[in-house]
Order: structure tokens, then C-alpha cells, then sequence
């Protein structure tokens, strides 16, 4: 039955995962992703839900162990932050090239030192190399449901990569706000049991075969460009499924993107996950102000949306990334992909980046505004 | 409408609990709430905050609330040493936990919509402790609901009786009726003096 509670972001992903009927959970706890796989392990212990918990010593052990359960058949699920997803980050490349369609919920959280526990978006960014799929909830709405969307698009036959769904630490995750909890036949319906088109336990298997083996470079680069593939065909698997989703429960989150006051604007904002959502609010005051200023919610960073971007940006005479990270010596990571995108687009328009939010630094609507009111008439 | 509410309380009084559970009661009257908390160095005794953002449409904005349309102070003494009058907006509504006469408290209350309940008497007249400290956060949430008029009090003992299932539920719901019977609420004083 449908339920609507006003629910933190990390019960909102622990909802998610609930709902997907995931099989394998193993996690090592972490701030502020704890209470995600408290509330699984909770779930477990009572038998609301059919899933083995693996308690792990560390998060290299706990991609180690989610990535071993998907390579078996079941569908696995992890959660971390920060350090934890620093100290995991050898597993999270290897899942990707053994083409394991974990789901990995990653509530972002700044890197020490200093040490510092509040939301930064730095960590997951550093992985965007590395063949994962990646979602990022501006919502807690969007983080129960982006956990469901995860699963349909990883698990697709043409894709067959893990996936991880970002939510801003306390940001989201330790806010509370009405979340609907679907009805469990409407999941069932969007989202299929896994049926790996490979695994190692299948008893119908007439031949073994092992994963992670050497490959000379002949071969390797072969396997290497399948992911490239797989992500390209990514692109139309997400949009499939956003739009499948919005059919079945009526909700709308963006495909790739999110699209918000683009009409007639003159600028736009591009910005991740919560803060893409406080941007929004801000552009409706700014709206009113006289402002034309729109917002792209860049709601998916790998496979990145190239051609959406450069085709709103095109339509525009001034851009504002905002960025919750930064790549030092460098840029904004948001900026410096878009630009890179612009660029190869042959889109002109001035990018410019403002890096804020910084260790959980409040970012408040006045900030944007000012930062708005800088660009807007340069 | 559109309310922006802090709550200030001392480690282990509960003010974050507070914040959520008002979220809930006001979900059932289909308004849309969202509560959030400022997690640092955490340790009894010590000031903390958790706020409230209030609408009849859904809230975009995922900053900690600066100014607030209403404070609920869990002891006196948090007024000074948290300064958080100066986050007040003009009219807006004060809620203490206080024994003493609304008359005889500090001055700068009296600048705004004043509401008054003794909740740590009630907490202890209905036995309500957790490692011998007075629970007074529920009371705290019926004292909100008869200052502002919403949520329903039936609504918030609802939550409280589904949060705590059993005898814990029971009497915190109590502690949220009677605080809410007796609550006084003091508008005006400034145009009054």
C-alpha cells in the first residue's frame, strides 16, 4: 500500500533499496550514511524484508562482498561517505570492469583533513572515471526513487554497470521532508527481478568461467571499450527509465537532466543534486526580480549529458556553474565538464564558476543571488 | 502560508525529535513540513538546534532556517547563552518552557507573542524521565500546537503514541495534551506597555 511520511533522506534510500528487493546488503557504517544500512539491517533482523546483511570490517570488504553477491546473481546493495568511499575506492573501480550492477548509495560528505563530517560533493566526483553510473537527488523523493531508477538502468542488458545515487550529507540525508513510499506491486511492476544474463552460480552454466583475469593488452582494451559502450547506450536506458517511472507513479525527477525557468532565460544555473533544488527556489525570486535565470539540474554526471547541455547552453548568453567541490589546480568539476563540453559542442557562451558550499559552508539563496547579480550584467 | 521555526534545547532534551515529530503531525493534515537538524560535537547539556520550514507547497530550500516566525526555547536560560531572540522576525511568536510568571520574565520576551508552559512540572507530575532528566519535549510540540492553532493535538499524540509505541507513548501523548490545555498565550504585550 501507498504510504506518505515525512522520512529522512537516508530512510528515504533505505526505502529505495526496500523496495527493489534487494538480496545482499553489506556496508561498514560511516557518518552520515549510518542510518541508511542501520535501517536495512534493522529491516533484516525483523524479517520485514528477504535480504542477507553482511557486517563487513571495511568498505573495501563491503564492494568486495556486494560485488561477489552480484557476480553470484543476487542483486547487491552498499552504502558509504567520504573516507570510507576513499578507502573502498579500489573495489569501486574493480566492480565496474567486472560489470557487477551494484547500487551504491554515496551521501556526500567533505574529505579530511580537515576532519569534517557535512556535505561536499568532492568524493563521488572523484570517481566519475571509473565506469560507474551516476545519479544525484536533489530530493529525498528523489533519493528513493533514484535508488529504484539505479537498479532498472544498471541491470539492462545493453548497460550491465554498477550505479551510484548521491544525496547531500545531513543536507538530505539527516532532513526530514513528506517522502510517498510506493506501493511495493507498482516497483515489482517498473522494476523486474535481476536476471544476469552471466553469473558464477548458475547451475545451467555447461561451462565455468572466472572473472578478473589477466588480459594482455590486445584483449584488455577490447573489454575496456565494451564499458565505453555500455555507457553510451546508457544514455537512452536512463531516459527510458525516467520516463517509464513518471508513467507508473506519476513522478517527474529529469531524465539526465532537469530543466527549470529555461524558458526565454538569458542565464543559466548548472548545479548537483540539492543544491541544483536550492537554486531553483532561488531562480523563482529571481524570476520575480526581473531576472531571467533558468536551471539545469545535471541529475546524471556519467554517462555525462554532453548534448542536452550544449544545447541549452547554446540558447543562452551567460552561464553560472555552481560547484559543491573543487579539482584543485584546476576548476569546479561541474565547470570544468561543462566547459569541456561547450567546447567540443562549439558553444561560445561564457562559463563561470562559483565554487561554493565548501565543508557543508550553508550555501543560502542570497548567495546565489549575488552570484547571479555579478554575471548577469558583465 | 509559510512558517520558519527554531527550536533550541539542550543536548538530551530532545529538541530534534521535537522538530520531527511536528513534521509528522502536520503530514497528516496535509502540510508540508520538513525538519532539520544541525549535527556538530553533540553533548549533553549543551545548546542545540533544530528548525522547521512550514508551507501548504512543497519547500525547495535545503539551508539551515537564519530567522525564524517562530522560536520554542526549552529553558530560560538558553536565551542568553544562545542569543537566539536576535533570529526573531518581527511578530513572531515565542514559546517557553518557564514556572515562572510570564510577567516576571526577561524583558526582551515581551517584545513578541508570548507563549508559556510549564513543561518540565508537567513532565514530572506525569513521572516522565529518561536518566533522571525530565522529558519535556513533547510537551514542547502541544505547546506549539495551541500557540500557532495547528497541527490538531489529536494529530501530535497520534505520532507520538505510533513513535513510542506502548507506555512511553502513552504518557509523552499526555504530556502533549496537558501542556497544551495549559499553555497561556500573551499577545501583544509590547502595544499593551
Amino acid at each position: 500500500m501507498e504510504t506518505y511520511d515525512v522520512i529522512t533522506g537516508n530512510d528515504a534510500v533505505a526505502w529505495g533499496a526496500r523496495l527493489s528487493r534487494v538480496e545482499v546488503i553489506a556496508a561498514y557504517p560511516i557518518t552520515p550514511q549510518t542510518t541508511i544500512v542501520e535501517k536495512l539491517a534493522e529491516w533484516v533482523d525483523k524479517g520485514e524484508i528477504d535480504a542477507r546483511y553482511i557486517a563487513v570490517e571495511s568498505e573495501h570488504s563491503a564492494m568486495s562482498a556486494a560485488m561477489g553477491a552480484s557476480a553470484a546473481g543476487a542483486r547487491a546493495f552498499t552504502a558509504t561517505s567520504s573516507q570510507g568511499f576513499l578507502y573502498m575506492f579500489e573495489m569501486i573501480s574493480w566492480a565496474a570492469g567486472a560489470r557487477t550492477p551494484v547500487v551504491m548509495a554515496v551521501v556526500n560528505r567533505a574529505l579530511g583533513p580537515p576532519w569534517n563530517i557535512w556535505s561536499e560533493h568532492t568524493d563521488a566526483l572523484m570517481a566519475r572515471d571509473t565506469g560507474w553510473i551516476q545519479f544525484w537527488a536533489s530530493n529525498n523523493q528523489e533519493a528513493l526513487d533514484s535508488i529504484i531508477q539505479a537498479y532498472r538502468v544498471a541491470e539492462d542488458k545493453k548497460v550491465i554497470l554498477p550505479a551510484m545515487v548521491m544525496l547531500g550529507g545531513f543536507v538530505l540525508s539527516h532532513t526530514a521532508m513528506p517522502v510517498r513510499i510506493h506501493d511495493q506491486d507498482k516497483v515489482d511492476q517498473y522494476l523486474p527481478p535481476y536476471s544476469p544474463p552471466h553469473y558464477v552460480l548458475n547451475p545451467k552454466l555447461s561451462e565455468p568461467f572466472a572473472y578478473g583475469n589477466i588480459l594482455f593488452p590486445w584483449d584488455y582494451a577490447k573489454v575496456r571499450l565494451s564499458i565505453q559502450r555500455a555507457m553510451e547506450n546508457s544514455v537512452d536506458v536512463i531516459k527510458k527509465a525516467a520516463r517509464e517511472f513518471q508513467e507508473i507513479f506519476g513522478i517527474w525527477h529529469g531524465d539526465l537532466i532537469k530543466e527549470a525557468y529555461t524558458d526565454n532565460a538569458e542565464m543559466l544555473i548548472f548545479a548537483l543534486g540539492a543544491v541544483a533544488e536550492q537554486a531553483e527556489a532561488t531562480a523563482e525570486l529571481l524570476r520575480k526580480k526581473g531576472y531571467k535565470v533558468g536551471v539545469v539540474k545535471v541529475r546524471v554526471t556519467r554517462p555525462f549529458p554532453k548534448h542536452e547541455i550544449a544545447k541549452l547552453a547554446n540558447k543562452v548568453s551567460r552561464i553560472i556553474v555552481i560547484d559543491r567541490d573543487i579539482s584543485f589546480g584546476w576548476d569546479g568539476i561541474l565547470a570544468g565538464e561543462i566547459k569541456a563540453t561547450l567546447h567540443e559542442h562549439n558553444v561560445d557562451t561564457p562559463v563561470t564558476t562559483k565554487i561554493m558550499g565548501i565543508g557543508g559552508d550553508d550555501i543560502l539563496p542570497d548567495h546565489i543571488e549575488k552570484a547571479v547579480k555579478e554575471v548577469y550584467n558583465k | 502560508m509559510y512558517y520558519e521555526v527554531i527550536w533550541v534545547g539542550r543536548g538530551g532534551q530532545g529538541a530534534v525529535t521535537a522538530s520531527r515529530i511536528l513534521a509528522k503531525a502536520l503530514n497528516r493534515e496535509k502540510i508540508w513540513a520538513q525538519a532539520i537538524v544541525f549535527f556538530g560535537a553533540e553533548r549533553r547539556g549543551a545548546p542545540v538546534y533544530a528548525y522547521n520550514r512550514i508551507s501548504d507547497q512543497p519547500i525547495k530550500y535545503h539551508h539551515f532556517v537564519t530567522d525564524a516566525d517562530v522560536i520554542v526555547i526549552f529553558e530560560p536560560s538558553l536565551i542568553k547563552l544562545t542569543n537566539v531572540l536576535s533570529r526573531a522576525r518581527d511578530n513572531a511568536t515565542v514559546i517557553i518552557n518557564s514556572a515562572g510568571r510570564s510577567e516576571d520574565m526577561d524583558s526582551e520576551l515581551h517584545k513578541y507573542r508570548l507563549a508559556v508552559v510549564d513543561a518540565t512540572s508537567i513532565a514530572l507530575q506525569l513521572n516522565l524521565l529518561v536518566a533522571g532528566i525530565p522529558v519535556i519535549n513533547t510537551a514542547m510540540i502541544g505547546a506549539f500546537a495551541k500557540a500557532m492553532g495547528f497541527p490538531l493535538i489529536d494529530s501530535v499524540k497520534e505520532v507520538i503514541k505510533e513513535a513510542w509505541p506502548g507506555k512511553m507513548g502513552e504518557l509523552n501523548a499526555q504530556a502533549s495534551e496537558k501542556a497544551y490545555r495549559e499553555t497561556r498565550i500573551l499577545e501583544n504585550i509590547k502595544s499593551v506597555s
